[in-house]
């Protein structure tokens, strides 16, 4: 379980100072999918990298079944992001010079993976294996991306806009995947998102805006990625 | 203006190198000039020392000033190709708008200034050494005194190589720019063509990051592997020389070959972390360690630092071999040369800790970078 409690962060010198996050408080339950929907300039990415442990929070504690990683030195936070998350950004972020293959066994290896290459046939990348990143079109690098995430068998998925890039049709055959494999493995998966359609596929919704949660919704019955609008 | 002075001033490694350069050139060939006006008071005996003088002059002159003018040459090179790749943007939109190649490419002629300011501090410091210079080649009183006379004509040192620089610079970017305006206006990174190796090892991704970190990077590996060469051959035959010539000319390479080393290991060392910043941010958010993240980055880079040490030391050997004990061997006085085991041991316990130093420097600076700045660049 992830609880959020009371998590402040701001950016900017002393004389600019923006809150961009103004007390969050929040709970995730272990294998829970839910999406943070806000417009621009919500927080909501703040909020993903503050509890992913990618920033530090200037207020506040974010506790993984009962460990503070707030309190984690530099070396205890890598260790922890080695062993717990995995990240989905919009930009992919793969690395330019290395093949899909070993760009996915960036994140295996840190978990003695030796089965990913199944994770690039199911994410229907296994003609791509020696592909570089500028090869391949921006769904096939995303595609890539999560590949390289779900490789390190994370306890907590990231996804930052994940379908921001792409377009509908791939976008949704990203999506029915993560759902799809979240729902076999179990493990947490946390969207940002400013697509409200997507918000649909959680089960809980969290509404960000102006730093602030706004509201906290169940989905009783969450949809497909193919039962949606775009 | 395209290219502002400011961005001239960011170049201060060829600054330096060209500030060495015209100080070794302006001083050696002054005294060469001066060496040459007294030839008919020069006795029969004296003929062998007096040649030997000449050839030394010009041997430094030629070797120095043609080596650091060599190492300017490729560090603008270097510096242009990045400045473009960095600015890509900046060219390409320019292009696209209709302006030509060679307009674009001749504001890089700014670039020519910072030669401009290296030499003329390299002349005016040449001039205030030049005094001391001429004692302490007057000090063996073998040859009759040699005057120091102000040669204007050495004014060219200046000049030529701002010239020659400015119109390389000019040359390099009308290259560089030939790209598609489209290619430039998509970044400096889809410039580079793609080559497709197929590796059959089975390596695991640290491995194959490390190898692909060095691949295709030439140019810093020559950087790395230079830098490390000055260090060893100008320090080891500086201290060498304070014994078989004098403690100026000693110090005078030590000095000059710890400018080039810094020059080329700093350069060399900042480009490939700015170059793989987004590489060791992902290896951060994954939860890779400080170390493996440097080894992966930095820790191919020791094979040509060592390599260029290790020659380095063999090409001091062989320089300091042929000039004292060939060409100076007819000369009364002049000691037997033999390898310096003392001044190798010095600089190699000198150069593991400054080098590792310099590593763990770097690491440090790529580590305590906010994820968050890595990714936005």
């Amino acid at each position: 379980m992830i609880e959020i409690e009371n998590v402040k962060k701001s950016f900017g010198s002393a004389e600019n100072v923006q809150q961009i996050l103004k007390g969050i408080n929040l709970t995730v339950n272990n294998g829970e999918n839910i999406v943070i929907l806000g417009a621009s300039g919500s927080g909501k990415s703040t909020l993903l990298n503050v509890t992913s442990g990618l920033e530090r929070v200037d207020e506040g504690k974010v506790i993984y079944d009962g460990r503070d990683i707030t309190a984690l030195s530099d070396r205890e936070l890598t260790a922890f992001r080695r062993a717990t998350v995995g990240f989905v950004f919009q930009q992919y972020y793969l690395l330019p010079d290395m093949t899909v293959d070993k760009n996915v066994r960036m994140g295996a290896d840190l978990a003695g993976n030796s089965e990913y290459r199944k994770i690039i046939e199911e994410v229907g990348l296994a003609d791509k294996l020696n592909k570089y990143p500028r090869q391949l079109s921006g769904g096939e690098q995303q595609r890539a991306a999560v590949a390289r995430a779900l490789a390190k068998l994370p306890q907590v998925l990231f996804m930052d806009e994940p379908t921001g890039a792409l377009d509908e049709a791939t976008g949704r055959q990203l999506l029915d995947y993560v759902l799809k494999l979240q729902k076999e493995r179990g493990f947490t998966l946390i969207t940002v998102t400013h697509n409200e359609n997507i918000a649909k596929t959680a089960d809980t919704v969290v509404r960000l805006n102006s730093g602030a949660i706004v509201d906290i919704s169940r989905n009783i019955s969450p949809k497909g990625a193919y039962e949606i609008g775009w | 203006m395209i290219v502002s002075f400011k961005d001239a001033f960011k170049f201060i490694g060829i600054i330096i190198t060209v500030c060495c350069a015209v100080l070794v050139c302006n001083m050696f060939l002054n005294y060469h000039i001066d060496l040459n006006a007294i030839a008919g008071e020069i006795s029969e005996s004296q003929q062998v020392a007096y040649k030997a003088m000449q050839l030394n002059s010009k041997v430094v002159c030629g070797v120095t000033g043609g080596c650091l003018a060599m190492t300017s040459a490729v560090l603008l090179i270097f510096y242009i190709g990045n400045y473009i790749k960095e600015h890509s943007a900046r060219f390409g939109i320019l292009k696209a708008l209709g302006y030509n190649d060679l307009k674009v490419a001749a504001s890089c002629a700014v670039f020519g200034l910072c030669v401009l300011i290296g030499a003329a501090a390299g002349y005016a410091l040449s001039w205030a050494l030049m005094t001391k210079f001429y004692a302490a080649q007057n000090d063996g009183e073998t040859l009759p005194t040699v005057v120091l006379h102000y040669q204007p004509v050495l004014l060219l040192t200046v000049v030529l190589p701002t010239l020659f620089y400015s119109a390389l610079s000019v040359l390099i970017a009308y290259i560089k720019l030939k790209a598609p305006a489209l290619s430039l206006i998509k970044g400096g990174d889809k410039l580079r063509r793609i080559k497709v190796t197929k590796s059959d090892k089975d390596r695991n991704f640290l491995t194959e990051l490390a190898f692909s970190v060095i691949k295709g990077r030439k140019m810093l590996v020559f950087f790395v592997g230079f830098g490390c060469f000055c260090f060893s051959a100008m320090t080891q035959m500086g201290l060498s020389m304070r014994t078989y010539a004098s403690d100026m000319m000693g110090y005078m390479i030590l000095i000059i070959g710890l400018v080039l080393a810094a020059m080329s290991l700093l350069l060399a060392l900042s480009a490939v972390i700015s170059g793989n910043a987004k590489t060791v941010a992902m290896l951060k958010a994954n939860g890779y360690s400080i170390k493996e993240s440097g080894l992966a980055v930095l820790g191919l880079y020791h094979l040509p630092a060592v390599l260029g040490f290790a020659i380095g030391s063999a090409y001091q050997w062989g320089v300091l071999n042929v000039m004292i004990n060939i060409v100076f061997s007819s000369v009364e006085g002049t000691a037997h040369y033999a390898f310096d085991w003392k001044a190798f041991g010095v600089c190699t316990a000198i150069f593991v800790v400054a080098y590792e130093a310099l590593n763990q420097y770097y690491v440090w600076r790529i580590t305590k970078t906010p994820l968050k700045s890595l990714m936005s660049e």
